[in-house]
């Protein structure tokens, strides 16, 4: 290990992603800085959510290595992924909050695991984290009596529960409306600039591509390597590949070329 | 034009020559002549002849030029595995299936044995209303199958022993076949089909939407948290419905005995007291613990190892069903066995 590594926040050396003899993606390099709002961005099937299981350690590489500072990640015990993952903060899909609690109880399930503070001390944090995301009064609904857009504000409230330093999207606009979707992003850059959190997305929504990210991944699904790496507006100018220009300019070359 | 006909361009038209599609005067297409077309122009391409489409109606022919436009997707197809491979597949499965069992009950235990380190973590209020839903909830239709069962007990048998004279002894029929076999197969059935079958859709729903995934990243253990509560409910309520199920079936049998065989509540009251020990009852006890425990455990692991869409959930509910009848009835003969061997 060198000492560039030591500065990334996240690193990922040559990691080859399969399911079982099917692979995904191949021998992918790429380091992610602190402070940075990171987007992991391709076509639909790239296995961008795939890449993002594994930066979390819900799946194993089948090879290739994945450091945090310096620390590897992958290869460990439970106990010790247990104890780096504390902090993690993940924003899945569909939000994932559990069914069975109220707002406040999804938020407060990891601080009653991983704090001393008292019950009340608890609730009071609930209410704070629903706050930032503009929930506050909606501590005692539970996850099945609000919309979808809030359900992702809530899913991201608990995702900070543990002011993690890391924050994980999986598309988090998707499935939201413009103006909702906006807003979450303008909620992403605040909460990069206040917490100082690094920020790992998955996203092919290129209005927040194009708002918030500092750097970005794009994963070729033909190729299955990824083939640009950079500033989204410097790729969508300069890129190598076309298809990323493609991409990132909305733009599709016709499959039949009219008269 | 309704098939497609074999055509062999080659036989047709020489090499280097000229593919000419002539469909002006055709009044009404459909996609048949597009599909026409487009195999018999792929046809010439392989053979270097050229293909005119310009009389052809523009829309076909804008829809055979799409067709062809595509490029070749490179995806292997699906693997359709023959016979021999699928009973194979199957074969291993199972085993596999076997160990999954195996390290749920391993699991179980170490989550159990974490628990009693760390009490703090387990979540009374949840495991309460888990009892609620596993016990309570369950009692009427445990009820009034305990009873219908005591009832038919004592029908069978009172038409039997009254050609004998033997009409008292109905309330030992249905009072031994209760306490030791009845009441508690009846009730596991019931609560396989109640829970076991919740147990599997709620775990395997949580999964589809990465609710599991999402315990897992902050550390917590899936089965600890999900499993283990559902272990210990049933297994701790099971007894308790089967001691409820003996009641009632007690019931339908008196009832019988009362109308057709005119037997006094209290003459068959006393005749079951003299006949059923605590020993018969505590079989039936035990014996539910342990169906309690396969039933939960069946419904667990299906939801934990479902797949990631509906109709996995649909497929997870069955099979912890199917799964957990079918080893209700191995361990019961098991249970026979061993209680004819040891002589209780």
């Amino acid at each position: 290990m060198n000492s560039a590594d030591d500065e990334a926040r996240i690193a990922v050396r040559d990691l080859t992603m399969a399911y079982g003899t099917r692979v995904i993606m191949k021998k992918m390099n790429f380091e992610v800085k602190r402070g940075e709002i990171f987007v992991i961005m391709g076509g639909s099937g790239c296995g961008k959510s795939t890449l993002m299981k594994h930066l979390i350690g819900l799946i194993e590489p089948s090879q290739g290595e994945i450091f945090y500072e310096g620390e590897r990640f992958t290869d460990i015990s439970v106990e010790e992924r247990d104890s780096m993952r504390q902090s993690f903060g993940v924003l899945y899909q569909a939000g994932a909050l559990w069914g069975s609690m109220t707002l406040a109880e999804n938020i407060a399930l990891p601080l009653e695991q991983y704090t001393s503070l008292s019950k009340a001390t608890i609730r009071e944090v609930a209410s704070f984290k629903l706050a930032l995301v503009g929930l506050n009064g909606f501590e005692d609904y539970y996850p099945a009596e609000i919309s979808g857009g809030m359900r992702k504000r809530a899913a991201l409230a608990r995702a900070m529960a543990l002011d993690p330093d890391i924050l994980f999207f999986d598309e988090p606009s998707a499935g939201l409306d413009p103006i909702s979707s906006a807003r979450l992003d303008d909620l992403i850059l605040q909460l990069r600039d206040s917490l100082g959190a690094t920020i790992v997305m998955v996203t092919h929504e290129l209005a927040s591509i194009f708002a918030i990210s500092d750097h970005c991944i794009y994963l070729d699904v033909d190729t299955r390597r990824i083939t640009a790496e950079g500033h989204p507006k410097e790729l969508a100018e300069s890129a190598d590949d076309e298809r990323v220009r493609e991409f990132l300019r909305r733009h599709a070359t016709p499959l039949v070329k009219t008269k | 034009m309704d098939t497609m006909p074999e055509h062999d361009v080659a036989t047709l038209v020489p090499k280097n020559g000229e593919l000419r599609f002539e469909a002006e005067q055709a009044t009404a297409v459909d996609t048949s002549l597009a599909m026409t077309i487009t195999s018999l122009a792929d046809e010439a391409d392989d053979h270097g002849v050229h293909v005119d489409l310009s009389a052809v109606p523009d829309r076909i022919a804008k829809l055979v030029l799409l067709a062809r436009a595509v490029p070749e997707q490179e995806a292997q197809p699906p693997e359709r595995p023959n016979f021999v491979a699928r009973a194979g597949r199957q074969a291993v499965a199972l085993i596999e299936a076997g160990k999954v069992a195996l390290a749920f009950c391993g699991e179980t235990l170490i989550a159990a044995l974490r628990t009693l380190r760390h009490p703090k973590t387990f979540r009374l209020r949840e495991f309460i209303v888990l009892l609620g839903d596993t016990g309570f909830r369950a009692l009427p239709i445990v009820g009034l199958l305990a009873f219908l069962t005591g009832l038919i007990l004592a029908f069978v048998g009172a038409v039997q022993l009254r050609v004998f004279g033997a009409d008292l002894y109905v309330a030992d029929l249905v009072g031994l076949a209760m306490s030791r076999e009845m009441a508690s197969l009846m009730t596991s059935m019931i609560m396989s089909g109640r829970s076991g079958a919740a147990f599997a859709a709620h775990l395997g729903t949580m999964k589809v939407s990465e609710e599991i995934d999402a315990l897992a990243t902050f550390g917590f253990q899936p089965v600890d948290m999900l499993a283990l509560p559902r272990v210990l409910a049933l297994t701790l309520m099971m007894p308790l419905l089967t001691l409820y199920a003996n009641l009632l079936g007690y019931f339908g049998g008196a009832v019988i005995g009362n109308s057709m065989l005119d037997i006094s509540y209290t003459q068959y009251l006393f005749e079951t007291q003299t006949i059923v020990t605590t020993r018969d009852i505590s079989i039936g006890l035990v014996k539910s613990m342990v169906f309690g425990f396969i039933i939960a455990a069946c419904g667990c692991v299906q939801g934990l190892h479902c797949g990631k869409d509906a109709a996995a959930v649909g497929h997870a509910a069955t099979r912890a069903v199917v799964l957990s009848i079918t080893l209700i009835v191995v361990a019961d003969a098991i249970f026979a066995v061993l209680c004819e061997i040891l002589k209780i």
